[in-house]
């Protein structure tokens, strides 16, 4: 594909932004195509959030929120995988591969954890192309 | 490079490169920039905020700017330490812009300081952890008011503890409370009412005497969870439960000679305590050291021993305590002698065990628990036991703010970790009553009324039950319960609610310099 990729993860403060800190303490490298944007708790983020950052030109979105059982706010990495689930169908019916958008939980302690789920998302963009939106929006 | 960039950026009036910002030197020449150039917002690019997010709010307020007003471009843990250059450059430089221009939409947040203004402790509860709790509070050098359903307290001391000397220690720490005149032990007591916010609550308590009024800072619900028997007990005296069990061992009579031991299903009607498996096999074993030719058999549908328990039942094994695994439920006959149907779930075969004496686990039950649930706010799990928060990094603490858990009503525990439970919550209230003002706000939601269309679904999602229905009909979010996630502000249909450094308009605009900044 032409140009670089261009990827967004929304991280939960505790569960995503942590482990990627520690991805970085532990100098574990991934992509710096994706970029990182904190969200106090994965259950923050709106469906619009992840709509938007498609016609912004992502090719790829990703929220990593708390382990599952251990949100740091009870259930907000629950409420946030029904709302990317939302996003995948509203995605999937403008002809936008729903792959492309994904929901991770990570535990803050998992420093190795962060870089797989870049290169999960990367390995993804380069199956799928680049967003098809970007031809439309400039 | 990174700081051309930043200066090329749209409303930005000065740009510093330094060292160490979080350093005395960077921070007040922070201070200097701010002061010196007027400055009402700020980015730093650094460090993670989760690292120095305090210092900086702190450099804001010495500067007369709230607080809040600042944003962090992560350009250590998240883009130098891992990526190589010329990358790591390029993406700096977005991830500054990026936060310019999220922090362009920052808007001042509400902060107060709310003081603490009693250093009372409430503890509920009539048990051992309520005991532990109070005297660890009390001890401390804080006042306790403690409310107890039952007329006496630690009701049971003897089959609790076990051993004769424990009870007497139990005994001397109800006696030291009493004597205080900063504990005020409330007995037939119950809490009816309880509304504040950490630091300043108030309870409404009943007594034989009439109602009570109770100003107090945090409260601790240490409340035990009641054994009972299960449901293959009945009439007959030959069968008896392991608390009984227990004080036969300590009567010195004639012991028993075959012995069956049953560890009941867990049933809707209570759960097994944590301490069935071990409480059997402790027993036997004790049976066995003073009545060494006695047979027993413990009959069960697993063996759960965990911890250094796990060394009594090798022990057990050693010393020929037999173990039965069954699936079923043994069956009890009593006519004739006493026998114990079981069917071996290894061989299929069924077995008849004559005993002398039959002996049950005891179930828990918690009790009373999804009444004071409602008061104070704090969820209970399908069978009754009081739900704490997070049970890895906060085991005491509740979805409540100021309120804390202990005892087995909590979640079966044995009486080692009901006693630790007890002392952890008595530190957590006293930590927090310790500190001279609560922080309030920051990260907190709030609703605009004129879009609110009160459809609740901000009350239904909120984990700390935060929103509210104001007097004029529309949801409010009360900040000082509010933790700031953010669930409620992604869920309301109307779009009413923001959340203070994190609304639509500061993510969108992040997301988007991110993707079309730095020039690509």
């Amino acid at each position: 594909m032409t140009g670089r990729m261009r990827i967004v993860g929304y991280c939960c403060s505790y569960g995503g932004y942590s482990s990627a800190d520690l991805a970085g303490v532990l100098r574990i490298g991934y992509s710096p195509d994706v970029m990182i944007i904190r969200i106090p708790c994965a259950g923050r983020i709106d469906v619009i959030h992840i709509l938007k950052t498609f016609r912004d030109g992502a090719d790829a979105v990703f929220v990593a929120g708390c382990l599952e059982k251990n949100c740091n706010f009870e259930y907000g990495n629950i409420e946030a995988r029904k709302r990317v689930e939302h996003a995948k169908r509203l995605l999937g019916e403008i002809g936008i591969e729903k792959e492309r958008v994904e929901m991770f939980n990570v535990a803050s302690n998992q420093g190795w954890r962060f870089p797989e789920i870049v290169r999960e998302m990367v390995s993804r963009v380069e199956g799928l192309g680049p967003n098809p939106l970007r031809k439309v929006v400039k | 490079m990174v700081a051309a960039h930043a200066s090329s950026l749209e409303s930005v009036a000065f740009v510093g490169a330094m060292d160490f910002p979080c350093s005395t030197k960077g921070l007040a020449e922070i201070q200097e920039a701010i002061r010196g150039n007027g400055l009402g917002r700020f980015v730093v690019a650094g460090c993670s905020p989760k690292t120095h997010e305090r210092t900086f709010r702190r450099v804001a307020a010495e500067a007369g700017l709230n607080q809040f007003m600042f944003e962090i471009a992560n350009i250590k843990e998240q883009c130098a330490f891992v990526h190589a250059q010329p990358e790591a450059t390029q993406k700096a430089k977005v991830l500054v812009e990026a936060a310019t221009s999220k922090c362009r939409l920052l808007i001042p947040a509400p902060y107060e300081q709310v003081p603490v203004s009693s250093d009372r402790v409430l503890v509920v509860g009539g048990g051992l952890s309520a005991v532990v709790a109070a005297s660890h509070v009390s001890d401390q050098g804080f006042d306790v008011v403690l409310v107890n359903s039952n007329a006496v307290l630690v009701e049971d001391v003897v089959t609790a503890i076990g051993q004769e000397a424990s009870a007497e220690h139990i005994q001397r720490i109800i006696k030291v409370l009493r004597s205080r005149p900063s504990v005020k032990i409330r007995s037939r007591a119950e809490v009816v009412d309880f509304q504040g916010h950490p630091g300043d609550f108030r309870a409404l308590i009943e007594t034989p005497d009439g109602g009570e009024d109770v100003r107090c800072g945090a409260a601790i619900l240490a409340l035990d969870a009641v054994a009972f028997a299960p449901s293959l007990k009945n009439e007959d005296e030959r069968i008896i439960t392991q608390r009984e069990f227990q004080r036969l061992l300590s009567s010195h009579v004639t012991y028993p000679r075959k012995v069956v031991m049953i560890i009941p299903k867990e049933t809707s009607e209570g759960t097994c305590g944590r301490s069935c498996h071990i409480d059997a096999i402790v027993n036997s074993l004790r049976l066995k050291e003073l009545l060494p030719s006695a047979d027993i058999t413990i009959i069960g549908n697993e063996v759960r021993t965990y911890g250094m328990c796990e060394l009594d039942y090798r022990r057990a094994q050693e010393c020929g305590i037999r173990f039965v695994r069954c699936e079923g439920e043994p069956v009890i006959q009593h006519e004739g002698g006493l026998r114990v149907l079981v069917t071996d779930a290894y061989s299929d075969a069924t077995l008849s065990l004559a005993a002398e004496l039959i002996v049950l686990s005891d179930l828990l039950m918690p009790q009373n628990t999804r009444r004071l649930a409602k008061i104070f706010k704090v969820p209970v799990d399908a069978n009754g036991f009081l739900a704490g928060s997070y049970v890895r990094l906060k085991p005491t603490s509740t979805l409540r703010e100021g309120v804390f858990l202990c005892g087995s009503a909590a979640g079966p525990r044995l009486l080692s970790e009901e006693i630790l439970g007890a002392s952890t919550s008595a530190s957590e209230a006293v930590s927090l009553l310790s500190s001279s003002f609560i922080e309030v706000g920051g990260t907190v939601a709030e609703v605009d009324p004129e879009k609110c269309s009160v459809c609740l679904s901000c009350i239904r999602s909120c984990p700390y039950t935060a929103p509210f229905i104001n007097e004029d009909g529309k949801a409010e979010i009360d900040i000082q319960t509010c933790q700031g996630c953010g669930i409620c502000v992604g869920i309301c249909p109307s779009k009413a609610i923001e959340i203070y450094g994190f609304t639509d308009a500061q993510i969108e605009s992040q997301s988007s310099a991110s993707i079309r900044g730095g020039g690509r």
